[in-house]
């Protein structure tokens, strides 16, 4: 019988990405402590993104990018995240956007925002948080309003990471105010223009340097030219195009937060000797228990994620398919809980939680060292924790898949 | 498992006929796109032809039709493929469960898929 590998064997390409991604995670962490100590935006982080050709990983060939797919983003974020969680934050949304920049941007966007935006040395960032709507993302307050010249944006946002720092801003708003919260325009906001107003320094617990702060969009003047696709389809693009890509781009992000608290603690566990029985840890049938346990739960994330991931290759595809035929829009409405956005709910939930009760059993083997500043731990216990609580937060998530199991309508609907 | 909505998968297929003639969806997709299916149980003797041509479903025809170039082929259980064709079994579940066999160039598997999509849901 032949060697089967289909499925488990990630092609020569992926590799090929997961190697460059891992030599960039490797010059990332030595800047990583800084960057979590002073709050500081990775702006070398980004300078290496950009050099290494993945800013433009998820983008086709012929539309000047890497060519890659959403496996090979899971794969690179999260090598990346093992390096510095707050880069890798602020890449999981930049490619969230590319994607959705590559399927929609028409002839004179590419060559006006896309390829710049692969090339500029600047992220994007995605500014769909609001603060009346908070994790559930499908409903948006703010609007944009008609001017002759184009559209005028009053829009604040609660959080968007890379806020201050990003090349261009996609920002979701209801059409006008005359329509309901799913009837969303997509707009590309350049990063320069004056009235893009980030709102105070990020301090947050943890991803420190991903400078995601609220920004508001204070009557930025946006041109026609830069709306992505038709008025009223920014719902359909944001979960055909950015969900999936955002979900398993989060999922592989505390996979590699995980796998770095992992890694941390296997090597502590074997050099921390007790001088009264003179056996280290590992010794200890405890911490054998845990880490065995740690295994079990990352591989099987990591198998979700690839998982899902390569469904969500194959659902991009059949996206582009029905985009050509004028169909998406219909199509995503018509199905607003397909069981394919339930796997996509279900990768992050997973993630999230085992991401959470790996890095907190890393603490616990590596005890008090742990606890201090600057240990590498303690920084996966304060990235970790946004996990749950980034949109959408697992608790919403797990009710979308309930309702759908269950046959509720979800709360977008109707 | 429920009893079978066609006694026959020609029957079954020519109910699916008169279904994809009448979605207006489905046409948008199969523009230029003018192909034979030929379908054939693994574990019966049936096997029948659907022509597409110029956005219809044209012909049902018993057999694997003599006069088709590289047709699209799919095999699968005979009870499959009517639950498939009388719209119970989402095709690309069939394909992920190994219950359905898809012989044809990757663009038509894509644009099958598409047309699954459409007719069966995501
Ligand atoms: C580090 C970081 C980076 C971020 N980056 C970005 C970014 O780049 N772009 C962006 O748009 N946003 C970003 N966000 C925002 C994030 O995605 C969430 O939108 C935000 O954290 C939601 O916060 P909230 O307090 O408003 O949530 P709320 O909606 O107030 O929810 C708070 C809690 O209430 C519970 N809850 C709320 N709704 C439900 C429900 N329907 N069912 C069950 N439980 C519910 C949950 O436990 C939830 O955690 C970022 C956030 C963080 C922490």
């Amino acid at each position: 019988m032949p060697l089967n590998l289909q499925g488990i064997a990630l092609d020569p390409v992926h590799a090929q990405w997961r190697r460059v991604a891992k030599d960039v995670a490797t010059k990332l962490a030595l800047d990583a402590d800084r960057v979590d100590r002073e709050g500081e935006y990775p702006t070398l982080g980004v300078n290496l993104l950009t050099s290494s050709g993945l800013t433009g990983l998820t983008v086709p060939k012929e539309k000047g990018g890497a060519g890659g797919n959403i496996k090979t983003a899971a794969l690179v974020i999260e090598e990346l995240a093992q390096g510095c969680a707050s880069c890798a934050t602020c890449y999981t949304m930049h490619l969230s956007s590319m994607t959705l920049m590559a399927a929609l941007a028409s002839e004179d966007q590419i060559e006006r925002l896309l390829l710049p935006m692969m090339r500029c040395g600047r992220l994007n960032s995605v500014a769909m948080s609001e603060p009346g709507s908070g994790n559930r993302l499908w409903h948006t307050d703010s609007y944009a309003e008609r001017l002759p010249s184009g559209y005028q944006i009053d829009s604040f946002k609660s959080f968007a990471s890379s806020s201050g720092n990003a090349g261009h801003y996609i920002v979701p708003v209801r059409a006008s105010n005359s329509v309901g919260p799913t009837d969303i325009s997509l707009f590309v906001i350049d990063g320069t223009d004056p009235q893009v107003k980030p709102v105070g320094r990020w301090d947050g617990m943890g991803l420190r340097g991903s400078a995601s702060t609220p920004v508001h969009f204070d009557k930025v003047l946006v041109p026609e030219g830069n709306r992505l696709g038709s008025e009223t389809c920014g719902f359909s693009m944001l979960f055909a195009y950015t969900l999936p890509i955002y979900q398993v781009g989060l999922s592989a992000m505390y996979l590699g937060i995980a796998q770095a608290a992992y890694d941390t603690a296997v090597a502590h566990v074997k050099k921390r000797i007790h001088s009264d029985t003179g056996l280290s840890l590992s010794k200890l049938e405890t911490v054998q228990r845990y880490i065995g346990e740690m295994r079990v739960r990352i591989d099987q994330s990591r198998h979700l994620i690839y998982r899902v991931a390569q469904m969500a290759d194959n659902a991009v595809v059949l996206f582009n398919e029905l985009a050509e035929a004028d169909l998406l829009d219909e199509i995503i409405r018509a199905n607003p809980d397909d069981p394919f956005f339930i796997e996509v709910a279900q990768v992050k939930v997973s993630a999230s939680e085992m991401a959470n009760d790996v890095v907190a059993k890393s603490f616990q083997v590596c005890g008090g060292s742990a606890y201090k500043r600057g240990h590498r731990v303690e920084r996966c216990v304060r990235d970790v924790r946004a996990s749950s609580v980034m949109a959408p937060s697992d608790d919403t998530l797990k009710l979308i898949i309930g309702r759908q199991i269950l046959g509720i309508e979800q709360p977008w609907e109707g | 498992m429920n009893s079978l909505p066609f006694q026959s998968l020609y029957d079954c297929l020519a109910e699916f006929q008169q279904r994809f003639n009448a979605h207006t969806r489905v046409k948008k997709l199969v523009v230029n796109w003018d192909r034979s299916i030929v379908v054939e149980a693994t574990d019966s003797a049936s096997v029948a032809t659907m022509m597409i041509k110029e956005l219809h479903v044209t012909e049902v025809l018993s057999g694997a039709h003599p006069d088709t170039s590289n047709p699209i082929h799919l095999q699968a259980g005979e009870s499959a493929l009517i639950r498939i064709f009388s719209g119970d079994y989402n095709p690309a579940h069939a394909l992920i469960e190994g219950d359905l066999a898809v012989f044809s160039s990757e663009k038509d598997k894509v644009k099958l898929e598409a047309i699954t999509m459409v007719i069966w849901g995501l």
